[in-house]
């Protein structure tokens, strides 16, 4: 692909998804500088990757999708994060009307915040959810029940 | 499932990047697209085995690290199937004491940085310092090096209890380049100090950090002139440095470039032993 025609369609694939990478890597970090620093090195990643831009948009929103649940969990991994996070008060978090969604997650598994947010936000099915994220159907179910659970129970609680 | 379902639509819809955010990150991911290509361009990367480098570094690897070290403790435990694992515990328990009514003002508002040319984006939300200032007001002493090109922090977060001050933190980007250049100089390296004025009781049990089997991950280093020690996390080339002196908490991010790409340990000895009051 030409230069010019690259950029123009990263442009349209960053204005088409950012808002979709930021609220899906949100649901799993809930801090908004760390949700930032993931957005960065996943579009970073896609203009370096000109294979990528050249398939359809739903192909390389899946694309996006796993780079950023990767990127999500190096972060979450990474231990200047840990120590910051004990050391201060987290006031990272995004200001929405009704918090008690993003209060309740952030008392769950983070490994159950993804299945969730792909299965009540973006619609999808567990199947999707499995191949996307190179888990079994079985697992998926699983933390999907587990999460709903939990999550419920929080939910109840901040009532 | 309805319930859950008109919640996480109603919460994240809410969720979007503000025009201003989204152009900004644009920019930051485009400029990162080209520092990447230009390194490209001008490096040539050579390997070198690690093994034969650290001899002359006096680097050692985590499996001789069984001692405590001052505050920056990596030790050797067994999981519950009985299988050794190397620890790191990246441990500060604050304590500083600083003039807790410094005149430096909190943050107004969010805003990025920009990591090239260290400042805020918006440079009325977060104020800048140097070295001078701050050394002055906190009436402490902190640590710096000459091989830094940039002079002045961004107060990055401040808390007050009862109007004193119970901690900061304080970050300045890409030191090695000089004041409004704008590209990077040499190895991309952020600087943050953390300071904590409240003692801080850390369980021993609590691990901070903690990967399996990784004797190569975690680096032990000597640091000459202030008798100490440092500990840093390699992923690749990259450093993530830590170091507890004088009761403050200084990290370092080093991304070496140049001749320091290939052994990225020298280029954290060089920054490490240049530190001075």
């Amino acid at each position: 692909m030409r230069w010019f025609i690259v950029t123009d369609r990263f442009n349209e694939i960053y204005h088409l998804y950012n808002n979709d990478v930021y609220r899906l890597v949100f649901s799993y970090l809930l801090s908004k500088p760390d949700t930032e620093d993931v957005m960065q090195r996943v579009f970073i990643k896609l203009y370096n990757n000109k294979k990528i831009l050249s398939l359809t948009n739903e192909q390389i929103k899946k694309w996006l999708f796993k780079v950023s649940m990767n990127e999500a969990k190096d972060i979450l991994k990474s231990p200047w994060r840990k120590l910051m996070t004990k050391l201060t008060d987290n006031d990272n978090s995004i200001v929405v009307q009704d918090d008690s969604l993003i209060s309740a997650l952030n008392n769950i598994k983070p490994i159950y915040r993804i299945p969730l947010y792909l299965y009540y936000y973006e619609g999808y099915s567990i199947k999707e959810i499995a191949i996307q994220m190179h888990k079994s159907e079985s697992s998926i179910k699983m933390r999907l029940a587990r999460g709903k659970e939990d999550l419920k129970k929080e939910m109840e609680g901040v009532k | 499932m309805k319930n859950l379902n008109s919640k996480f639509t109603k919460t994240f819809n809410e969720m979007h990047l503000s025009s201003e955010k989204e152009d900004y990150l644009k920019e930051k991911i485009i400029s990162g697209y080209r520092m990447k290509q230009k390194r490209k361009k001008v490096f040539v990367s050579v390997i070198i085995v690690f093994g034969i480098l650290l001899i002359g570094t006096g680097i050692t690897s985590a499996k001789d690290l069984r001692v405590n070290l001052d505050k920056l403790i990596m030790k050797v435990k067994v999981n519950q199937e009985g299988e050794p694992i190397n620890q790191i515990l990246v441990r500060y328990d604050g304590g500083k004491k600083i003039n807790n009514d410094a005149n430096l003002s909190e943050p107004k508002c969010e805003t990025g940085i920009d990591s090239i040319l260290n400042k805020p984006i918006n440079e009325e939300c977060l104020s800048m310092y140097s070295y001078d200032e701050l050394e002055s007001e906190l009436n402490i002493k902190l640590l710096k090096s000459d091989l830094f090109k940039k002079n002045r922090f961004i107060l990055q977060d401040l808390k007050r209890e009862d109007g004193k001050i119970t901690s900061l933190k304080l970050r300045m980007e890409n030191v090695l380049t000089p004041d409004s250049v704008d590209k990077v100089n040499g190895s991309w390296i952020n600087m943050r100090i953390f300071i904590n004025t409240k003692k801080v009781n850390l369980d021993d049990d609590k691990v901070d950090y903690t990967v399996e089997d990784s004797a190569n991950t975690f680096i032990k280093y000597y640091v000459k002139n202030l008798d100490s020690f440092a500990a840093g996390d390699k992923t690749g080339r990259i450093r993530i440095v830590y170091l507890v002196y004088d009761d403050v908490l200084y990290n370092f991010f080093i991304l070496p470039s140049g001749k320091a790409r290939d052994n990225p340990d020298e280029e954290v000895m060089r920054i490490l032993d240049s530190l001075h009051f």
